[in-house]
């Protein structure tokens, strides 16, 4: 697929060293669940995405395996424990066509 | 052509995985969970999961199957931290609808996302903690257009 898959990474709650606060990821991918068929009766092959990595200044916190019940557009929240020094937060994605994605924001500290 | 045959196979497959779950206790089933095979309702009924410390928002009824969002808080017990999470959807054609794996076990755990159902049914948050142990629960959810088998 030669179209850019958009994704966002965005963060909720108080950016200060040791709180938990929540991370919300969306991407624009179709998921396409290998189930449905197109207006000529042939099969739509099946494109999801496979796998979410979650890293934390470059050390993997989460990793998802999604099936097809998630959702066209996917979206995950899930918390997050801010370390000391702040830092990076990266999602990486990939999907059944070998389609790769990320996204990355920093974590800026709150005085 | 290609597609049919994939479809056979996967058929037979099931078939065999089905014939043979009767013989297999309630230990093998709950390997199932384990393996990702697909896990069906009556699987996650037979493993009388405990819900304490499981929080589930859920709606009670949905205009349609293509989102419904979910957001699952779970408190591990004391002294165990989740280490796996599993959402399972039993009616759907493949039952999990995701795994997520915390490469730190936490105490306490929340996530949202949004799910697709084939049909009202009941979801199933399963969090696998650090001692193996699981815990589970379940919420149902009535809505009135499906969204994985239609043709639109």
């Amino acid at each position: 697929m030669a179209t850019q898959i958009p994704s966002r990474l965005s963060f909720y709650g108080t950016i200060r060293p040791g709180n938990t606060i929540e991370a919300r990821w969306i991407a624009g991918h179709p998921m396409e669940s290998g189930f449905r068929v197109d207006d000529s009766g042939q099969r739509i092959d099946r494109n999801i995405i496979t796998q979410i990595r979650v890293l934390l200044n470059d050390r993997l916190i989460l990793d998802v395996e999604p099936g097809t019940g998630l959702t066209a557009n996917p979206f995950l929240a899930f918390p997050l424990t801010v370390p000391a020094e702040g830092g990076t937060v990266v999602v990486e994605w990939l999907d059944d066509t070998g389609n790769r994605g990320r996204a990355q924001q920093l974590l800026l500290l709150e005085k | 052509m290609h597609n049919h045959s994939i479809r056979r196979r996967t058929c037979l497959g099931t078939c065999l995985v089905l014939a043979a779950t009767p013989l297999l206790g309630f230990s093998a089933l709950a390997q199932n969970v384990g393996t990702g095979a697909n896990v069906t309702g009556a699987d996650l009924l037979a493993m009388n999961l405990k819900a304490d410390g499981i929080t589930l928002d859920f709606p009670r009824l949905a205009d349609s199957g293509s989102s419904v969002p979910i957001t699952a808080e779970i408190i591990a017990p004391a002294g165990q931290k989740i280490a796996m999470v599993d959402v399972y959807l039993p009616d759907n054609p493949n039952t999990r609808a995701a795994r997520l794996r915390l490469a730190e076990p936490q105490a306490k755990y929340t996530f949202t996302t949004r799910l697709r159902l084939a049909a009202s049914q009941d979801a199933w948050v399963v969090a696998t903690l650090t001692n193996g142990s699981r815990m589970g629960a379940s919420a149902p959810t009535i809505i009135t257009s499906s969204a994985c088998l239609d043709a639109s």
